[in-house]
């Protein structure tokens, strides 16, 4: 029975050359980074260049890597880097960069708060409207499940400021989901009146 | 919305499990408070949400930039050191006919003496007049200056030495000159790109998207598509260009490298012989 390398294994054969082994790493870790690079840069095509070059940063950093902090955890970090730097080449590269085909938050219909509010917000636009500093601990807390420290260690920052930016993000992300399902109810309400009306 | 009893910061410990039962069980019970969290917690979910997976054509490809990345690439050829190469190239040529000259003056300045006080003078003027008859038909053809093969006989054996030695260093130089013109034919091939994206037209481009301002208004623009590069399998260590840039001009690609340490521009030059040759232009890193 073939058994899977572990990543350490992964990570030692490839900073001794072998292509293989890098291979099977970046194909294992590449929908994880991906995952992050998207929830951070919003746009398909952008998601995709940044783990582009998030892998290749890897490739080219692994041989620096020392096992000192989890290969998942470094391996964000540069993905979430990598990520930053695509969309701020984004942004400065294109004033058109808020398109309106999919720009716009959708409001749904009244139901189930949950299910509505997962119909209804791209997440992509509401993570649009966070300030970067506060979207990105957000990410990788939510997201890539990072704790404190984690992310206070990927992102240079005090693990203090890490707990509040989260909170300040998240309490963004709330008022976003509240203002939805707020609209929503009153267009139910609307609607409802509407019919009674009729 | 903020309840002044239960920020956000304490909302966000609870749904982090960093709160006690007690906080947990009050906030509960405050319907303000709890609709606040209940907002919260569908923030959470909402980006722990999957998003779309890349489709499989863009996720090979990305592993395989990244592959290539890691790969030696026999190709990559510095233009700072291809200019330097060249530029010894035209130098050491010339110098090198010169350099053949003087050393065989010096070679015959040396040997004839020697022959003379070895062998005598009647042997000398015999090896002499053999060498001049050698060389003299030789010296005739090639020489301007000595076109007569008499006059030829009749000179000193330094005479023939001497254009046997010039001769050499003719065929040296000629050799050099060949060289030359080789490496001028390098230069013809190579300089009018390298002129196109000087480094001039780069210091204007002071952030990475100074470089694809320089691309749109045409100073440099790469002829081949991110799909077309990465179907060609050449990315190398370069990433991928913008979206829509496929108009021709000097360079098949052009981007920058904004990894590993410095910042480079990359110019990915198609040959007509099917092979890549990437270059790696100056270090751009002072241009972030």
């Amino acid at each position: 029975m073939q058994t899977l390398a572990d990543d350490e294994d992964l990570i030692r054969a490839s900073q001794n050359g072998d292509m293989a082994s890098l291979e099977i790493l970046l194909d294992r870790h590449h929908d994880r980074l991906r995952a992050v690079c998207a929830k951070v840069v919003g746009r398909g095509a952008d998601a995709d260049d940044a783990t582009q070059m998030a892998l290749i940063a890897i490739v080219k950093n692994l041989e620096k890597y020392d096992g000192r902090a989890k290969f998942t955890t470094w391996s964000y970090r540069i993905a979430t880097n990598a990520a930053i730097d695509e969309l701020r080449r984004r942004n400065r590269r294109s004033a058109d960069s808020i398109d309106d085909e999919d720009g716009h938050l959708q409001i749904a219909a009244i139901g189930n708060m949950s299910e509505a509010v997962a119909a209804s917000i791209d997440v992509n636009d509401a993570l649009e409207q966070l300030a970067e500093e506060f979207r990105i601990p957000v990410i990788l807390r939510d997201l890539c499940g990072m704790d404190y420290e984690q992310i206070a260690e990927t992102l240079e920052i005090a693990p203090g400021t890490v707990r509040s930016r989260i909170a300040r993000g998240r309490g963004k992300l709330a008022d976003i989901i509240g203002d939805v399902t707020s609209v929503g109810n009153q267009n139910a309400v609307r609607g409802v009146q509407g019919h009674d009306d009729e | 919305m903020n309840n002044k009893r239960y920020d956000d910061e304490l909302l966000s410990a609870i749904i982090d499990g960093q709160a006690d039962a007690e906080t947990v069980a009050s906030v509960e019970a405050d319907p303000v408070a709890s609709e606040r969290l209940a907002h919260m917690r569908q923030g959470v979910l909402l980006v722990a949400e999957p998003v779309p997976e890349a489709t499989p054509e863009r996720r090979s490809s990305s592993i395989a930039a990244a592959l290539a990345a890691a790969s030696p690439a026999p190709e990559v050829t510095s233009l700072a050191a291809a200019r330097h190469e060249r530029a010894v190239t035209r130098q050491s040529a010339p110098k090198r006919a010169w350099i053949a000259g003087v050393a065989a003056a010096a070679a015959f300045l040396i040997a004839i003496p020697l022959a003379i006080s070895l062998t005598g003078e009647s042997t000398t003027d015999t090896v002499a007049a053999d060498a001049a008859e050698e060389t003299s038909v030789d010296a005739a053809a090639n020489s301007d200056d000595s076109a007569d093969a008499d006059d030829a006989m009749d000179e000193s054996a330094e005479v023939a030495e001497s254009d046997d030695s010039a001769a050499d260093a003719e065929e040296e130089s000629f050799a050099s000159r060949e060289e030359v013109a080789e490496a001028m034919e390098d230069d013809a091939a190579n300089e009018p790109r390298a002129q196109r994206v000087n480094t001039s037209d780069l210091a204007t481009a002071t952030t990475v998207d100074g470089i694809d301002e320089l691309i749109t208004d045409g100073t440099i623009t790469p002829k081949y598509d991110a799909a077309a590069v990465v179907e060609a399998g050449v990315l190398e260590s370069c990433v991928q260009p913008r979206d829509g840039v496929t108009a021709e001009l000097p360079y098949d690609l052009v981007n920058l490298d904004s990894f590993g340490g410095a910042t480079r521009l990359i110019l990915i030059e198609f040959a007509d012989d099917a092979t890549t040759r990437v270059l790696d232009a100056e270090d751009c890193s002072a241009l972030r």
